[in-house]
C-alpha cells in the first residue's frame, strides 16, 4: 500500500548529515522519505550509515545538519518533545539477545509501549492489558506464551517475535527494522521477514527496513536507498535497482550475494562494469570526491577530486537517482 | 575434580551470616545484660578502685568506672550495627541516585555530580570526618551523617560506570525509543540492573562503616562517653591496658569480628553473584 501523491512522508530525511566527535562522518547529505504505508529499504555494508539513520529516525540521536521530519513536521528537541512521536514508531533491533530486558517478564516487555504511552498503567485493568499482550503474541506466532516467563527461555527467533509483538502492540504508524534477521538462523530468517511483511501489509504500516542484503531488500520493500560511507549512492524502485543497478557499488553489493543455485551463480558472475566486491571497507576515497572511487574499477581521476552530481532518471517503475560520473548502462 | 554442588551456599556466606546473626542477637538482647551507664561502686570495683576481672556476675569484668563491660559491649554492638545499616542504606541510596542521574541524563548534571563525586573520593576520610564532627552535636545521628556524607561517592562511581555501560544496551535504548520518560527508563531498566551490584557492594560498605564508626568514636568524634560504642570502649580501656587488657581486647575483637563477618558475606555473595565478582575484597 502506498500513499497518494502529495501525502506528507511519515519520516523524511532532508540533506541530513551526522558527524561524531573526532570528525567521523557517519552520514553525509542523506535525503530520502518514507511515505505512509510505503516500504523503504536501506542497504549497504557495515559502516555505511544505515544504523545511524535508524538511530536518528528513532530520535536516539540528533543530526549535525539537515532536516529530519515526521509527517512533515521537524523532529522535536528533547526527550519530552520526542515522546508523542516515538509512540507512533515501532522498531525491531538487530540483536534479539540485547534488545529485550533480561530481568523483565514477557508480559512486561510486550506491554512496555502501552505503559510508556500511559495506556496500561500498572494496576489498572491488568486483565485487559494481559489480553492485549497475549493476543499480540499469538499474532506473531507465539500463542499461549507464558507472560511470566523471562526472555531467556526463548531462542533468537522467538525473541525476535517478542520484539515484533512489542513493536506492533502500540499500533504505530511506522515500523523500523534494523537488520532484524542478521543474527538469526537461515531457517528462521524467512519466517521473521514474512511476519514483518504481513504486519506491514495488514496494518498499512510504513516500513523502514535496513539490511546489508540487497536481494532481501528487493523482496521486501518497494523502494531502496543504497548507502556507502554515509552517502546514498543510488535510490529508486527496489526491483529496478536490484536488476539493473546504475552505481558500481550497487552492482558490487548485488554480486557479493552468494547465489544458492548453480544457474543463479553463473548469472551472478561480476560483469565488466562490476566493482571489487567484498574488498576492503572504506576504500580510501577522499570525501571531496566520490566515496566509492577508491574501490571502483570505473573510477577516473575526476572521481577522486570531484563529487558526482545526483543524476535523476525516470523509468516505468518510478524515479531513480544515482551519484556517479560513469554509471553502468543497462 | 568434583565441583561445589549446585545450590549449596558458600561457607563464607554461612559463616558471615552466622556471626552477624550472633551479634544481632546480642544487640537485641542488650537490655537483658544490664545497664551500660550505671556504675556498680560496691561490686564493680576492687577496694583500691580498680575494675574487676571476669566473673559470674560480670562475664567480661567492669570498666574503669565499675560499669558492666558485657552490657556496654552489647550496646556498643547495637550502635555499630545501627550505624552500619543506616549509613549503608543512606550512602548507597544517595550514591546510586547520583550515579544513575549522572550516567543516564549526562550533560551538565553529569559534570556537576561526577566532579562532586571525585571530590568525595579524594577526601581523606578521617580528617573530613573530624571536620564534620566539629560542626555537629555528638550522637548516633552525627556518626550516620558523617559516614553517609563520606561513603556515598564510591557507590556513585560504581553505579555511574555501570550505567554508562548499560545505557548503550539495546533494551535501554529500546525503552527510550518507545517514548518512556527518562525516569521511567531509569526505574524499569537501569535500577534493577544496578540493584544487584549495590546489594553485592553493601556488605563491603557496611564493613567499612563499622570500622570507621569505631575510628570516629575512638577519636571522640563519634559516640561520646558515657554512651557506649566499640570505639570509645577501646579508647577508655587503654588506660587499663597493662592490668585489664580485656577492656581493649573485647571491643577490639568485636570490631574485627563484625568487619570480618560483613566481608565474609560479601565474599560469599561474590561466589554466587556475577555482579559481586567485580568488586574487590576490601571494597575500597
Amino acid at each position: 500500500m502506498t500513499a497518494p501523491p502529495g501525502t506528507p512522508a511519515v519520516i523524511g530525511f532532508e540533506h541530513v548529515s551526522k558527524v561524531y566527535r573526532g570528525g567521523r562522518v557517519a552520514l553525509d547529505d542523506v535525503t530520502f522519505s518514507l511515505p505512509p504505508g510505503g516500504r523503504l529499504g536501506l542497504v549497504g555494508e557495515s559502516g555505511s550509515g544505515k544504523t545511524t539513520c535508524v538511530r536518528l529516525a528513532l530520535g536516539l540521536e540528533r543530526p549535525s545538519s539537515g532536516r529530519l521530519t515526521f509527517r512533515s513536521d521537524p523532529y522535536p528537541r528533547g526527550r519530552r518533545g520526542l515522546r508523542p512521536l516515538r509512540r507512533q514508531v515501532g522498531f525491531v533491533l538487530q540483536d534479539p539477545y540485547d534488545s529485550l530486558d533480561p530481568r523483565m517478564r514477557l508480559g512486561e516487555i510486550v506491554a512496555e509501549p502501552l505503559r510508556s504511552a500511559g495506556r496500561a498503567v500498572p494496576g489498572r485493568a491488568p486483565g485487559e492489558v494481559a489480553g492485549l499482550v497475549a493476543g499480540q503474541l499469538a499474532a506473531v506466532g507465539l500463542p499461549g506464551a507464558d507472560l511470566r516467563a523471562h526472555p531467556s527461555r526463548y531462542s533468537g527467533g522467538g525473541r525476535q517475535r517478542i520484539a515484533i509483538a512489542r513493536a506492533l502492540i502500540g499500533s504505530p504508524a511506522v515500523l523500523i527494522c534494523d537488520e532484524p534477521t542478521s543474527s538469526l538462523d537461515v531457517s528462521v530468517q524467512s519466517q521473521i521477514v514474512n511476519l514483518l511483511l504481513e504486519a506491514s501489509r495488514e496494518r498499512g504500516l510504513a516500513l523502514l527496513f535496513v539490511s546489508h542484503d540487497l536481494d532481501l531488500i528487493g523482496r521486501i520493500t518497494e523502494t531502496v536507498a543504497v548507502m556507502y560511507r554515509g552517502r546514498v549512492v543510488e535510490a529508486g524502485p527496489a526491483q529496478l535497482v536490484r536488476s539493473a543497478p546504475r552505481h558500481p557499488y550497487t552492482r558490487a553489493l548485488h554480486d557479493a550475494v552468494p547465489a544458492s543455485h548453480p544457474r543463479e551463480r553463473r548469472l551472478a558472475r561480476p560483469s565488466a562494469g562490476g566493482a571489487a566486491a567484498g574488498g576492503a571497507l572504506a576504500g580510501g576515497a577522499s570525501r571531496s570526491g566520490c566515496v566509492f572511487a577508491g574501490r571502483c574499477p570505473r573510477a577516473t581521476p575526476r572521481c577522486h577530486s570531484e563529487r558526482p552530481p545526483t543524476v535523476r532518471e525516470q523509468s516505468p517503475e518510478g524515479p531513480r537517482t544515482y551519484d556517479c560520473f560513469h554509471p553502468i548502462s543497462s | 575434580m568434583a565441583g561445589r554442588p549446585a545450590g549449596r551456599r558458600p561457607w563464607q556466606l554461612l559463616a558471615g551470616t552466622a556471626v552477624l546473626a550472633a551479634f544481632a542477637a546480642l544487640a537485641v538482647a542488650a537490655p537483658l545484660a544490664g545497664s551500660p551507664l550505671r556504675p556498680d561502686l560496691t561490686r564493680g570495683l576492687t577496694p583500691t578502685g580498680l575494675p574487676v576481672g571476669p566473673s559470674a556476675r560480670y562475664p567480661l569484668g567492669t570498666d574503669l568506672l565499675g560499669r558492666d563491660e558485657l552490657a556496654r559491649l552489647a550496646y556498643g554492638v547495637r550502635v555499630s550495627l545501627t550505624v552500619a545499616i543506616a549509613s549503608n542504606i543512606a550512602s548507597i541510596a544517595i550514591g546510586a541516585a547520583v550515579g544513575l542521574v549522572a550516567g543516564f541524563f549526562r550533560g551538565p548534571a553529569e559534570q556537576v555530580l561526577m566532579r562532586l563525586t571525585d571530590v568525595g573520593l579524594a577526601l581523606p576520610y578521617t580528617l573530613a570526618g573530624l571536620v564534620i564532627a566539629a560542626i555537629m552535636p555528638a550522637g548516633l545521628t552525627r556518626v550516620i551523617v558523617i559516614i553517609t556524607a563520606l561513603f556515598w561517592s564510591y557507590p556513585a562511581r560504581l553505579v555511574y560506570g555501570e550505567v554508562l555501560r548499560l545505557r548503550r544496551r539495546g533494551f535501554v535504548e529500546a525503552g527510550e525509543a518507545m517514548g518512556a520518560s527518562g525516569l521511567a527508563v531509569v526505574r524499569r531498566h537501569l535500577l534493577p540492573q544496578v540493584t544487584s551490584l549495590m546489594l553485592a557492594y553493601s556488605p563491603l560498605n557496611a564493613a567499612s562503616a563499622v570500622a570507621f564508626e569505631a575510628t570516629l568514636s575512638y577519636l571522640n568524634a563519634g559516640i561520646n562517653p558515657p554512651a557506649p560504642s566499640l570505639g570509645n570502649m577501646i579508647s577508655d580501656g587503654q588506660a587499663a591496658i597493662t592490668y585489664r587488657p580485656l577492656l581493649v581486647i573485647a571491643p577490639g575483637l568485636a570490631v574485627m569480628a563484625l568487619t570480618l563477618a560483613f566481608l565474609l558475606v560479601g565474599e560469599g555473595m561474590k561466589t554466587r553473584d556475577p555482579d559481586a565478582r567485580r568488586l574487590s575484597w576490601l571494597g575500597r
